[in-house]
């Protein structure tokens, strides 16, 4: 490699120089010669002519009786201009072949490490977004042992406490997270909580609702601004009212509601879901 | 790493000047062929100029060109230049006067309301 290098930097110097070298010294044998001319108000002058070895005829007006050599130059370096001018070409033509090897690997190098640059800010923003989630929800635990203290101390005359453990412990999000903190992958985790093998598309969709579930602060934000109104007219709205009442009479969650009575999977869920929003709060 | 790739454009100046260098000589040696090369040349000139000014991408290798082609130009008939200088300075002071007034002209229309107008609003469609 180093040789390749070495030989690449001579022939650019080499390139270079013999260019240079080849714009000195004279091309061809070449003389001045001066004629007395005489102008129509009879006013002398020194015309000049430049008298070149490639020319094939005297210059037009150049009487030899009366001219005078004023400067020669008998000593060209045809040959050498030439062969310095074919040096200079196939040196530097030798140094681009040379050379568009290792620029191309440089530009390779260049890339990868980008890549790589980029993956690895990937995995800190991601694992930034898992800590601050468990901040989250640790300190959301905090905030019910205190109550739950406060409760124990001052008496509880509802018995909300239990009711809110229990369903915090049913809620399979939070277990998982729970599991995630004591040191399981997120994928092992959720195919314990919800029981289904590592790589069937069962998984895949849990493990994607978790990872929504994670970021679903971001998520909230937008669901505001989802346009339903294209999907759900206004005419709609007492009767699917009525429906929704009569779903959660039934016992439904949210998330069946949304998927069943509005008919909103998949990709329609945030629609959905912004439109049973949008119904609770009017 | 990137001191590379300037070596990698310097080579191919380097190329293409000792080409034009090699015409230089050509058409010095052999008048037969001063009229045609000085056709290639300024026609080249001209299209390499309008690239850098008008066409999007390739303008490096148009630069190069256009680079290459003066230092050919220059650099071919350097010791032609040297006896003209000396011998002839009208000659010189002709071409220069010449030079400058196609510089100021060039600037003048460029510079001058309906073309920037007519060039601006060509730009604005595109966008």
């Amino acid at each position: 490699m180093i040789r390749i290098r070495l030989a690449f930097y001579s022939l650019t110097l080499t390139g270079i120089s013999s260019l240079i070298g080849a714009f000195a010294n004279p091309l061809q044998k070449l003389e001045v010669w001066s004629q007395p001319e005489y102008g129509a108000f009879g006013i002398g002058y020194n015309k000049k002519f430049l008298l070149r070895q490639s020319d094939r005829d005297y210059p037009l007006g150049f009487d030899r009786e009366k001219a005078v050599k004023v400067a020669q130059v008998y000593l060209d370096s045809k040959e050498s201009k030439i062969a310095l001018c074919l040096t200079s070409l196939f040196s530097s033509s030798a140094a681009l072949l040379i050379g568009g090897r290792f620029v191309s690997k440089c530009d390779l190098d260049k890339e990868v490490g980008r890549i790589n640059q980029l993956s690895q800010e990937q995995l800190q923003l991601r694992q930034a977004k898992h800590n601050a989630a468990l901040a989250a929800k640790s300190q959301e635990l905090l905030h019910r042992y205190e109550v739950e203290e406060f409760l124990s101390e001052f008496g509880n005359p509802a018995g909300d406490d239990a009711e809110v453990e229990e369903r915090l412990a049913a809620d399979p999000f939070t277990r998982c997270l729970f599991l995630v903190q004591d040191g399981l992958s997120e994928s092992e985790a959720v195919a314990m909580v919800w029981e289904s093998t590592q790589g069937s598309p069962k998984h895949a969709e849990r493990l994607q609702k978790y990872l929504q579930w994670l970021g679903e602060d971001d998520e909230r934000i937008t669901t505001d601004s989802v346009d339903f109104r294209s999907e759900f007219p206004e005419a709609m709205d007492s009767s699917t009212r009525k429906a929704i009442y009569k779903a959660l009479g039934d016992g439904a969650t949210e998330e069946e509601i949304v998927r069943e009575v509005l008919g909103c999977c998949a990709s329609k869920e945030p629609i959905g879901r912004a439109y049973m929003q949008f119904l609770k709060a009017s | 790493m990137t001191s590379h790739r300037h070596l990698q454009n310097l080579n191919e100046l380097v190329l293409l000047a000792s080409g034009s260098t090699a015409l230089a000589f050509l058409a010095r040696l052999e008048p037969g062929f001063y009229f045609p090369v000085f056709l290639f040349r300024t026609g080249l000139l001209i299209y390499s100029g309008y690239v850098v000014g008008y066409l999007e991408g390739k303008r490096e290798v148009a630069t190069l060109q256009g680079l290459a082609i003066s230092l050919g130009l220059i650099g071919g008939s350097w010791d032609d230049w040297e006896i003209i200088i000396r011998f002839f300075p009208r000659v010189v002071m002709t071409l220069l006067l010449a030079i400058i007034a196609i510089a100021l002209l060039t600037t003048a229309i460029l510079l001058s309301e309906p073309l920037a107008k007519k060039l601006e609003g060509g730009k604005g469609d595109k966008n």
